[in-house]
């Protein structure tokens, strides 16, 4: 299991309200959280076979901007 | 196009239920109509979108009904009307006790006549309404039913001694036959709403299985919401002990599900990632994450539930017999007492002699018994049902049982105990050496077959293993000092390429085979559950077979599991690999030849929409609650021969019902010729009134008391 941090401009509730679908529905992703406090708004997702790229793709279907802040 | 589903107010009788589909059927705008009388709720489709609800409102209204929203919920619905009928009932018996009075012991007291008025016409007015009510409705479209009889003859009746007594006639007066039979009714009304009422609950206990709240994935953290709040595409955490909340597939974990309310079988089953998951099914053990794929009002669940429903209310209705026979009788006395006035009028030229003598007939032709012979059949019937572990519902159930032709068994559960029992062992290699260990490692599995293995050695010393692993799907592994052991299924060996091939030939009980190997030494044991008969399974369907019923086996089970079942009792027909709805659908297959009377034995939630859709259902009293609410009969214990008396109470119960008819009917009967004038020199008096009505009834009485002794 991999671990990928993005900048985002997911920012409140009701912002994560409108991503949870999206990335529910990535079926490599296993677990997801952003971090609304972070200055940056952090998202964080842990993931099995999928591509980060992916993840950006789908994010900015609905609207948001994800961009790759550290990855291990 | 819009779907409406309402709740209906002022059905009496599954003939209303008919009427008022026809109603809507002929108005235009709407479509695919359909009334459920059992539910007391109509749905139609909108065509027209000019068309209003207060439009169709008016129409029904029109026909005697009430169109009500749907927002009380529909077990508080019969609550209420539970509470308003044990009311009338009451109220009814309270003041028929002065009434009896009255009539039999001070009926010269001078105030008599104005306590048994006022007594009579409470009773009238509170209990007996809906007897006027129901009957003004059906006048007004030109019908009539049992209702039509009891509000005319009651009516007249007291009406009729208001007038005498008013005339100072003290000796012409009927109000304690207008109360009594007032009374009798709503007590037989309040015995057939009980048995209605219990069909409702079985709703109710389908609905207990939706969990109330979920633990949802919001943001990475699990929440607890309440159910409405959870969408499609929520991530769902459910923990072991707790019931799945919603439809969906595995995303993450690994758990036991007992599935056996959609599935009937009782083992649990595993579920990994991508697995379906259902709502309502219990996780045993492990914990997963569910993705939602189905909104609450769409998971399989909520449309059993639609479809139970919906069975419950859709049945033919079969009509009582007392409604048969009324049938005939309302218009045959409504012909005498208009001949009887005509006759008068036209050969005796005395208009107001050939009045009263019509009113007379009316009177007299009101069997009292009527309310009586029904239930008090069904009191002793079921009464000696009951001593004989076997409870019956309703009158219905009784005609019905009694002319089944066709009766489908489900398997698990219902002609097995429905859980499996440890059959055999077979040893290939030292047993003591290798039971400790075997103990050991079954000790840490919460399979339900591991416990049937530790509760064959209940005494041994376990050895623990030093590292265990579990395989999802296949078994477990555990590592001993000396020896590696693998418990499991045969694909859990071939993985290790231990070959079963050469043991399993000479396997004898076909059954969940549990194979016990060691890396080591190979094929160590062999385990062989089955899930044996019930004792009296053979005996029961042979002497039913003999009797000329057909046979049918429904199950959730494969093929090869069935086959067993199949063979042992001779069953050829039915279907293996049933759904809920698949079993529904050869229920209704087989409704459609009109000359058979279908009875469905089951004891799961899985068999509770086919027993629904079924003539007749009958109910294991060891299985669910759901199936044994909507069964119309319950054997209490799980014998089968049980269902071979039933059927014999249920004819002998039947018969008494008839002879109860007969004799309600008899002694106003002979009485009528009286009230017309046809016998010079006697008249109707109350005196004759009075005795007709305590012949009939203390017959019918004793007549259904006989039932007792009959063997």
């Amino acid at each position: 299991m991999a671990q990928v941090i993005f900048k985002s401009n997911i920012n409140c509730g009701s912002c994560i309200q409108k991503v949870t679908p999206i990335l529910n529905a990535l079926e490599g992703i296993d677990e997801w959280r952003v971090d609304t406090t972070h200055p940056e708004k952090l998202l964080t997702v842990e993931f099995e076979d999928i591509q980060p790229e992916e993840i950006v793709k789908a994010l900015d279907t609905i609207g948001f901007q994800a961009e790759l802040y550290s990855q291990d | 196009m819009e779907k409406v589903r309402l709740s209906v107010s002022g059905m009496s009788c599954a003939a209303c239920a008919q009427v008022l589909e026809k109603t809507l059927l002929k108005q235009s705008g709407i479509q695919d109509v359909q009334v459920n009388f059992a539910s007391e709720q109509v749905q139609f489709t909108f065509v027209d979108p000019t068309l209003t609800l207060d439009a169709i409102q008016t129409v029904v209204k029109k026909a005697g009904y009430s169109l009500e929203a749907n927002d009380v919920p529909a077990q508080e619905r019969w609550e209420l009307k539970a509470q308003k009928q044990s009311f009338q009932l009451y109220w009814a018996l309270f003041w028929s006790f002065p009434l009896v009075m009255m009539g039999m012991i001070w009926m010269h007291h001078p105030w008599s006549p104005a306590i048994s008025a006022l007594s009579s016409a409470l009773i009238l007015v509170v209990s007996g309404r809906s007897f006027f009510w129901n009957a003004w409705s059906n006048a007004r479209m030109g019908r009539t039913n049992m209702d039509t009889l009891v509000a005319i003859s009651t009516g007249i009746a007291f009406a009729y001694s208001l007038f005498q007594w008013g005339r100072g006639n003290d000796h012409a007066l009927y109000f304690e036959s207008a109360g009594m039979i007032v009374t009798f009714l709503t007590l037989g009304k309040f015995w057939e709403n009980r048995a209605k009422n219990a069909t409702s609950k079985a709703v109710v206990g389908l609905m207990e299985l939706i969990s109330n709240e979920a633990r949802v994935i919001r943001n990475g953290e699990s929440v607890l919401v309440p159910i409405q709040q959870v969408q499609l595409g929520d991530w769902v955490e459910v923990w072991a002990g707790e019931r799945i909340p919603v439809d969906g597939w595995v995303k993450k974990g690994h758990g036991w599900v007992d599935e056996s309310w959609l599935t009937g079988e009782p083992l649990p089953v595993e579920k990994s990632k991508k697995d379906t998951v259902l709502t309502g099914a219990h996780l045993q053990s492990g914990s997963l994450r569910i993705q939602v794929t189905a909104s609450k009002e769409d998971s399989v669940l909520a449309r059993l539930i639609d479809r139970v429903r919906d069975a419950q209310g859709s049945k033919a209705p079969i009509q009582a017999l007392v409604d048969r026979v009324s049938a005939v009788f309302v218009p045959a006395v409504m012909g005498i007492a208009l001949a009887t006035f005509l006759g008068w009028w036209a050969i005796m030229g005395q208009p107001d002699m050939g009045f009263e003598h019509a009113l007379a007939v009316l009177v007299i032709a009101c069997p009292c018994a009527l309310g009586l012979a029904t239930p008090t059949a069904l009191m002793v019937g079921m009464g000696k049902a009951a001593r004989n572990h076997i409870l019956i519902k309703d009158a219905l159930a009784l005609e019905v049982l009694s002319e089944t032709t066709d009766f489908i068994w489900d398997k698990t559960g219902t002609l097995t105990e429905g859980k499996p029992t440890l059959q055999e062992i077979r040893w290939f290699n030292d047993s003591h050496r290798w039971i400790p260990s075997i103990i050991g490692i079954q000790m840490t599995s919460s399979h339900p077959l591991a416990k049937g293995i530790l509760k064959t050695f209940p005494d041994v010393e376990p050895v623990s293993p030093i590292e265990i692993q579990q395989i999802p799907g296949m078994g477990m592994i555990g590592k001993f000092s000396d020896a590696t052991l693998l418990i499991g299924n045969s694909s859990l060996l071939s993985s290790y390429s231990i070959s079963t091939d050469q043991h399993s030939s000479e396997v004898k009980p076909i059954g969940t085979e549990v194979w016990v190997a060691s890396l080591e030494f190979g094929v160590i044991a062999l385990f062989v559950f089955q899930d044996n008969l019930v004792p009296t399974a053979t005996e029961a369907l042979d002497t039913l077979r003999q009797q000329g019923h057909t046979h049918h086996l429904l199950t959730g089970d494969t093929p090869e599991g069935s086959a067993r079942v199949r063979s042992a009792l001779a069953l050829i027909l039915g279907r293996d690999k049933c759904l809920p709805e698949d079993k529904k659908a050869y229920v209704l297959d087989l409704k459609k030849d009109p000359k058979r009377i279908v009875a469905m034995v089951g004891d799961g939630i899985n068999d509770s929409e086919a027993m629904a859709a079924a003539d007749i259902s009958i109910a294991i009293g060891t299985g669910a609650d759901i199936a044994k609410e909507v069964a119309s009969v319950t054997l209490i214990r799980h014998n089968l021969l049980d269902l071979i008396l039933a059927g014999k109470i249920a004819k002998q119960t039947r018969g008494t019902i008839r002879e109860n008819l007969f004799w309600a009917f008899l002694y106003n009967i002979i009485s009528i010729p009286l009230a017309v004038g046809l016998i010079p020199g006697w008249s109707l008096t109350p005196m004759v009134a009075g005795a007709a009505m305590a012949m009939s009834s203390v017959s019918v009485v004793l007549n259904s008391l006989r039932l007792n002794f009959k063997s």
